[in-house]
């Protein structure tokens, strides 16, 4: 009995952790970029996304603290990058986030729009 | 006696249990709700692709000398840049930017976008750097537009975005310095029938695609598919020079 207890124990403790750390950040929506994407940008797409980036984050509870110093480090280790992300992605789980969030996201679309194909049709579009 | 002393316990720890589940569940759940498509696109169902194309003109296609003249000029209005000798580009607002390695243009990915591999997809769907797998055109020849022959490894990448791209199936497609009539542009209105992409409203069977997240385990196949597919295309123009090369000698 001692050991059956045990092993559904282990089986909730396991369930826990997978439901704390089973995050699928590569499905949309995408409110932040991941490092990869991040990594691949031209200079200035990097420099306008951390710099637009970094007042965002702040308005969520758990980066509050973070400084343009902090996201300027986590550019360049992926580790730190996926740490914030990580607490961005479970704060924006709650439906009061969404502005806050979309917000967030917004910065990456701009982001990339600067090297888009800008042709009429695009530019029409996006007026 | 042993069993009553463990009962509750046993209904505490299926309890917590339940819980984690269906929190795990809503959890899921939220993440996976997806941007609402734009109602009035006119999208293919979900799983072809609506396709249209697009292409960067080169100088040397529309002026007898390498400087712009105004039939290229025009064109770079109308297709946002153009391809100067130089790997320099002639961008719609009249500035020269520098493509540093790239041969044709880079991409909203940051990266040099590649003919008949290159995707602009709506980045609220797709991360950069994302691939598409259309199966039917794996093994299609096509006829690059540096006179290279690339064997398609039937895999697109997400590398560029477009205000007009948008929706989950919404792609365009780049074709170097193709444009859509050219009859040498595969995916063009003059293309195959096999790859053909013009028709944004023909949503055939040879569109169906399904994408493979830059984290998947498939990922890194799929990636190296189409770096072996672009390279082989590179070495095949190679041996065949080399083959006139020694023909000529001869």
């Amino acid at each position: 009995m001692k050991n059956f207890i045990l092993l559904i124990l282990l089986f909730v403790i396991g369930g826990i952790a997978k439901a704390g750390t089973d995050k699928s950040l590569s499905e949309p929506p995408f409110w932040m970029s991941s490092y990869d994407e991040f990594n691949d940008l031209q200079d200035q797409q990097k420099k306008f996304y951390l710099q637009h980036l970094e007042p965002e984050l702040t308005k969520v509870p758990a980066l509050r603290d973070l400084s343009s110093r902090d996201l300027r480090q986590a550019a360049n280790w992926y580790k730190s990058w996926d740490q914030i992300r990580n607490k961005l992605y479970k704060y924006c789980e709650s439906n009061d986030a969404k502005k806050t969030c979309e917000g967030i996201a917004d910065v990456r679309l701009k982001a990339l729009d600067l090297m888009a194909n800008q042709s009429k049709v695009n530019r029409d579009s996006a007026e | 006696m042993q069993k009553r002393k463990f009962a509750p316990i046993l209904f505490l720890i299926l309890g917590l249990s339940l819980v984690a589940s269906s929190d795990s569940q809503a959890r899921s759940k939220s993440r996976k709700k997806k941007p609402a498509q734009h109602a009035s696109s006119g999208l293919c169902p979900q799983g072809i692709a609506t396709t249209t194309m697009y292409f960067v003109p080169h100088v040397k296609d529309y002026c007898s000398s390498s400087q712009p003249c105004k039939a290229f000029k025009n064109e770079v209005k109308l297709q946002g840049a153009g391809t100067l000798p130089g790997n320099k580009i002639l961008t719609y607002t009249g500035a020269i930017l520098n493509l540093g390695s790239c041969k044709t243009a880079i991409g909203a990915s940051g990266k040099c976008l590649t003919p008949f591999i290159s995707v602009a997809a709506d980045p609220r769907f797709y991360s950069m750097g994302d691939i598409i797998s259309m199966p039917a055109l794996k093994g299609k020849k096509i006829r690059m537009p540096d006179g290279t022959t690339m064997i398609h490894p039937g895999y697109l990448v997400v590398d560029d975005t477009g205000g007009a791209i948008k929706g989950a199936n919404r792609f365009d497609f780049f074709t170097g310095s193709y444009n859509m009539t050219d009859s040498k542009n595969a995916f063009g209105v003059n293309g195959p029938d096999d790859t053909k992409m013009s028709g944004k409203k023909e949503c055939v069977a040879r569109k169906a695609f399904t994408v493979v997240r830059r984290s998947s385990a498939q990922y890194g196949t799929a990636l190296a598919s189409i770096e072996d597919a672009v390279n082989d295309s590179q070495n095949l123009m190679y041996a065949s020079n080399q083959g006139s090369d020694a023909g000529g000698s001869r």
